[in-house]
């Protein structure tokens, strides 16, 4: 086992570098790529410390939206999409009770891609 | 010339190009690129001539590119757009010979002003009232703009589907979900509520613009000065323009104004009806969410043109991340 810094720790310290060092020392596109160079590195250091978290609940949280429709499917997010492309929610107190959960699985996604997005109500 | 500075050839070039077509000596100098995109080349130069001297911008899509619409045909719907009222950079001259700059190209006058987002949202917090002011220019814009007939058009305005404009927005948004690498829930959702819910097709189409937003116009102390960027004009529904100007994107974080980050829906849709525009809340909505969800799975497809080499690009690379933002607003939409 290697020791210390972890792979998250590390891809900070390239984000931390991209931004400090080399945005100020570059112009145009140079300056532009090093900035989403190190937006990326902070999403990949996000995803490796919460993805395991975020893609247990999405789990939990599409097994609450199909249902007994989706026990046994072999692609959960699949077997979701499809059935509610095909209409599962429809009525509007399902429209209501999937769209909650819809929305959480995507905070989940956000926290890792966008942290902070989620704060518009939609007014 | 595509992505590099324009050289001295380049003006050289230009200036014999202008000379023949205005019949007197014009000599191009100052020609500087201000944006060198994937599709298209614009850069100011100065033109004088009998001792007058004018700045003018230079659109000119490289001939290597994909165009969305023939040059020609742009300079066609800006013309129509200025005749209707609509403030548009006044075109001069259009040249469809690719061979004098590499590429077609069109020339307009310069409109000084701001249009990088974040200054032009600096200008407007700096005075009182511009931003209601410039919203409200934008609606009375669209009013004008949709007065335009269908016929009045130049026929490559219709989209190549031949369908009008409901069905081919749906036809496009299953299209852009079959094409995902991994499924969304969320977007099926929208599709299926957007499906369900689409509107007629409208009674008259007209000429929109399709991406009017903080980003594409010029605006000074005193308002919009100029809408820019006709390249995506086509035939569609009125309801379609209004609502892309709504998108959170646009905003830079301004989420209390949601038209560009500087004005609010109640003065874009008064200033719209004032000036005889037919608004419809409810096709209004419909756009809004359908827009959500076309620009999301457009990101997913930047990153796919980076996966398969198509277009290597480290910002495409990254796009698909960027879709739990739209699936996000899309489903907030849906409330």
């Amino acid at each position: 086992m290697h020791q210390p810094p972890s792979a998250a720790d590390l891809l900070r310290t390239v984000a931390e570098t991209l931004s400090d060092d080399v945005v100020p020392a570059t112009t145009g596109p140079a300056q532009h790529q090093a900035r989403v160079a190190a937006n990326i590195a902070s999403i990949v250091a996000r995803e490796l410390e919460l993805g395991a978290d975020v893609r247990a609940r999405e789990d939990q949280l599409l097994r609450e939206i199909g249902g007994a429709a989706v026990n046994n499917a072999d692609d959960l997010s699949t077997a979701v999409a499809e059935l509610l492309r095909s209409g599962a929610a429809d009525t509007e107190s399902e429209h209501h009770r999937v769209r909650a959960l819809l929305t959480e699985i995507v905070r989940g996604d956000l926290s890792i891609a966008k942290p902070g997005y989620d704060d518009w109500d939609g007014e | 010339m595509t992505g590099t500075a324009p050289n001295t050839d380049a003006a050289a070039q230009l200036s014999s190009w202008l000379s023949d077509a205005e019949g007197v000596d014009v000599v191009v100098t100052d020609l500087d690129a201000v944006s060198a995109g994937a599709r298209r080349f614009n850069a100011l130069f100065t033109a004088s001539s009998e001792g007058n001297s004018t700045r003018f911008a230079l659109t000119m899509i490289p001939t290597a590119s994909i165009q969305l619409l023939d040059v020609a045909d742009e300079a066609t719907v800006r013309q129509l757009a200025e005749s209707a009222g609509v403030p548009v950079p006044h075109i001069h001259h259009v040249c469809t010979d690719e061979a004098v700059l590499d590429g077609p190209f069109f020339i307009s006058i310069a409109v000084e002003g701001e249009t990088v987002p974040r200054r032009v949202l600096r200008l407007i917090a700096e005075r009182d009232g511009l931003g209601s002011v410039i919203t409200r220019q934008i609606g009375t814009a669209f009013a004008n703009l949709h007065t335009i007939p269908e016929s009045s058009a130049p026929r490559s305005l219709v989209p190549e589907t031949g369908l009008p404009a409901i069905a081919h927005a749906l036809s496009q948004v299953d299209e852009g979900l079959s094409e995902l690498l991994s499924p969304s829930p969320a977007f099926s959702f929208c599709a299926r509520w957007l499906e369900r819910n689409a509107p007629d097709e409208p009674s008259a189409p007209t000429i929109v613009h399709s991406d009017v937003r903080n980003g594409n116009i010029i605006v000074g102390e005193d308002g919009l000065r100029a809408i820019l960027d006709w390249e995506g004009s086509r035939i569609g529904d009125r309801m379609e323009d209004l609502s892309w100007t709504t998108q959170r994107m646009w905003r830079f974080r301004e989420d209390h104004l949601p038209i560009g980050g500087f004005g609010t829906i109640d003065d874009l849709r008064s200033a719209y009806v004032d000036h005889g525009g037919d608004w419809d809340e409810e096709r209004f909505r419909w756009w809004r969410v359908l827009l959500t969800v076309r620009w999301g799975l457009g990101m997913a497809g930047q990153s796919r043109s980076h996966l398969d080499g198509s277009f290597k690009s480290i910002v495409m690379s990254a796009s698909a991340r960027r879709m739990a933002e739209l699936e996000f607003d899309a489903l907030q939409l849906l409330r």
